[in-house]
C-alpha cells in the first residue's frame, strides 16, 4: 500500500459532501414515501419513472467490479475482454426472455421478490426456499466482495489514513442508514447520482486518456515491444471460454434478484422498455471505454501482476499529477468507484432483505401487518449488514473461493423463471430435479479433481445443460 | 423466432485473423461489429415487437 494520499484535501471534502447527501437523499425518501408496506419500501410503490429505473439498473448492474476489476481483466487478458461488452448486453437479451411476461403478472398479483413469482409460478414451499437460499447465497458474496473492494479503495485513496476495517465500517453505516430510511425509493435515488457519476466519470477519464496517453493506433509499436502476447491469434480455448461466459452471464445475471425487483418497481411497461433500451447501449460507452483504457495502460504498465492490474486506471492517473486539473480527475474516478461500489452493495443489501421478510418470515407469519413486516425489514437489514461487514473483514482467505463460485450457482435458477414463464404445463417437480441435478454437477467439478472446467467450459455451464436435460427428461416421460 | 434471437449471440465469438489495423486486432472488429448489429436487433425487439414477446392471456 502505498503511504501517499492520492486524494487531495479538495477531493476528501468533495467525497464527504457526496457521502452526506446519500443521507440526505435517505430523509427524502422517507418523506416521500406513502405507506407503511412491503411494496412501498421494497418497490418504491412501483412507481418508477425511466429517468430513475434506468439508472438505478445501471448503477446497480455495474459494480465496483465493473471498473476495477474489468480494467484488469482487460489488462491481463487484451482484447479477448472485449466480452465483457457482448456479455453486459447479453444481460438485458436474458431480461428479454421472461420480463414482458412477468411484468405483467407481477402487477396483477402484486410481487415483490422473485421467490413470489415462484411460489406463484409453481406453488411449492420447499422449491421457493431453495430459490431465496440460491438467491441470498449469490447477494451475499456480491455484498461481501465489493465490500472489501471498498475497503481497500478507501485505504488507498487517503494514505492509509483511513484504514480498511474502518473504511467498511464507515461505507456501511452510510449505506444502511439511507436503506432503512427510505428502502427502493432512497436506493434508486441514489443509484441515480451515482449511475451519473460512473458515466461521467468513466467517460472523462477515457478523455483524459486518450489525450495524454494517445490513441490505440499511436501505442501499437508500444503494444507490440511490451505486450505482443496481447495480440496472439484466436484458439480454439478461446473461443470456448467465449461462449462459455456468455452462456453463464446471460442466465446467471439477468436472474439477479435485484436486477428482478427493478423490472417489478417499473411504473408501466413503457418506462421498462426505455430503460432496457438504454441499458443496451450502456456497455459500449462504459464496458469499452474501460477496455480500451486498460489495454493503453498495459502498453505503458507492463509486468504488472493481478492485483497491480486492477489499479491501472489510477496508475494512469497518477502518473499525470503532475497536469493541472488532474487531482479533479482523480477525485471523480475514487468518486466514481465508491459510487459504483455503493449502488451494488445497497441494492444487494435491500434484495436480501426483501428475500428474507417476504419470502421467509412472512411465510411463517402469514398474519403479520405490513407495517411490521416493513420494520423486521429494517431490522434485518441492520443485521446483515453487521454480518457482512465481520465478514469482510475476518473471512479467510482459505475459504474465499467458496463464494466465488456465486456465478455458477445462481445460473441454475434461471430455468425455473425463464422456462416457468414460457411452459405453463411445467410442473414444480420438474424445475426442482433440474435445480438438484444442475447444482451437483457443478459442485462434482468445483470440488473435487475433475477439471473446473471440463471441455473449456465453466462448471456452472456444464451443470446448466445438465439442469435443462432433466427438466426436458422429467417432463418427457411424466407425460 | 425473436425468442431465440439471443443466438445471434454465437455471432460475436472471435474467429479472423489477429492482423492489425489501427491498433486493433481483425476479430475485434469481428466481434465488436457483430455486438453492435445483435444490440440494434435487441433495441428493435424491445421497442418494436416487445408484444409478440408477452404472453396474449395477460
Amino acid at each position: 500500500m502505498n503511504n501517499e494520499a492520492l486524494l487531495s484535501t479538495g477531493g476528501i471534502w468533495f467525497l464527504v459532501a457526496y457521502l452526506l447527501s446519500l443521507i440526505l437523499i435517505g430523509f427524502l425518501g422517507k418523506m416521500a414515501s406513502k405507506e407503511d408496506t412491503l411494496k412501498d419500501f421494497y418497490l418504491g410503490g412501483k412507481g418508477f419513472g425511466v429517468g430513475v429505473l434506468f439508472l438505478t439498473m445501471y448503477a446497480t448492474q455495474y459494480s465496483g467490479n465493473s471498473l476495477i476489476g474489468f480494467a484488469g481483466s482487460a489488462y491481463r487478458n487484451g482484447w479477448f475482454f472485449l466480452v465483457g461488452v457482448t456479455f453486459m448486453i447479453a444481460i438485458v437479451a436474458g431480461y428479454l426472455l421472461f420480463a414482458p411476461k412477468l411484468y405483467p403478472i407481477s402487477k396483477k398479483h402484486g410481487f415483490i421478490t422473485v421467490g413470489d413469482y415462484i411460489t406463484f409460478r409453481y406453488n411449492s414451499t420447499l422449491l421457493t426456499y431453495i430459490v431465496v437460499a440460491i438467491s441470498i447465497f449469490a447477494l451475499s458474496n456480491y455484498m461481501l466482495t465489493n465490500l472489501k473492494a471498498i475497503g481497500y479503495i478507501l485505504e488507498y485513496v487517503t494514505g492509509g489514513a483511513i484504514g480498511f476495517t474502518w473504511g467498511i465500517i464507515f461505507m456501511s453505516i452510510i449505506m444502511v442508514i439511507y436503506e432503512t430510511l427510505g428502502g427502493m425509493r432512497s436506493v434508486a435515488w441514489t443509484d441515480a447520482i451515482q449511475g451519473i457519476l460512473l458515466f461521467v466519470g468513466v467517460i472523462i477519464i477515457f478523455s483524459v486518456v486518450m489525450i495524454h496517453y494517445g490513441s490505440l493506433e499511436t501505442n501499437t509499436a508500444l503494444f507490440l515491444q511490451n505486450q505482443p502476447q496481447l495480440f496472439a491469434d484466436i484458439t480454439l480455448t478461446n473461443q470456448i471460454t467465449w461462449i462459455s461466459i456468455l452462456i453463464l452471464i446471460f442466465f446467471g445475471i439477468s436472474v439477479y434478484p435485484q436486477a428482478i425487483q427493478r423490472i417489478y418497481s417499473a411504473k408501466n411497461e413503457i418506462t421498462l422498455r426505455r430503460s432496457l433500451s438504454l441499458m443496451i447501449i450502456m456497455p459500449l460507452l462504459t464496458t469499452l471505454p474501460l477496455v480500451i483504457i486498460a489495454i493503453i495502460g498495459s502498453a505503458h504498465f507492463p509486468d504488472l501482476d493481478k492485483t497491480g492490474s486492477e489499479q491501472i486506471v489510477l496508475l494512469m492517473l497518477h502518473k499525470l499529477t503532475g497536469i493541472e486539473g488532474m487531482s479533479v480527475v482523480i477525485t471523480i474516478f475514487v468518486a466514481a468507484a465508491v459510487a459504483a461500489i455503493m449502488s451494488t452493495v445497497d441494492s444487494a443489501m435491500l434484495a436480501i432483505a426483501s428475500l428474507f421478510t417476504q419470502d421467509i418470515y412472512h411465510k411463517r407469519h402469514p398474519n403479520a401487518s405490513q407495517k411490521r413486516l416493513t420494520y423486521i425489514g429494517k431490522i434485518f437489514s441492520w443485521f446483515i449488514m453487521a454480518f457482512m461487514v465481520v465478514l469482510a473483514v475476518n473471512l479467510p482467505s482459505t475459504i474465499w473461493w467458496l463464494i466465488q463460485i456465486k456465478l455458477e450457482i445462481l445460473v441454475h435458477i434461471a430455468p425455473a423463471i425463464m422456462l416457468g414463464v414460457h411452459f405453463k404445463k411445467l410442473s414444480h417437480k420438474s424445475i426442482l430435479y433440474g435445480l438438484i441435478v444442475g447444482v451437483s454437477f457443478t459442485l462434482l467439478f468445483l470440488l473435487t479433481p475433475l477439471p473446473s472446467k471440463p471441455f473449456g467450459f465453466h462448471a456452472g455451464v456444464i451443470g446448466l445443460f445438465f439442469n435443462f436435460l432433466t427438466i426436458y427428461l422429467h417432463n418427457y416421460f411424466k407425460k | 423466432m425473436l425468442k431465440f434471437s439471443f443466438l445471434l449471440l454465437i455471432l460475436t465469438t472471435p474467429f479472423l485473423n489477429s492482423n492489425i489495423y489501427y491498433g486493433v486486432p481483425l476479430w475485434a472488429y469481428a466481434s465488436l461489429g457483430a455486438t453492435v448489429l445483435y444490440a440494434v436487433v435487441l433495441i428493435y425487439i424491445i421497442e418494436k415487437r416487445w408484444h409478440t414477446l408477452k404472453d396474449k392471456h395477460e
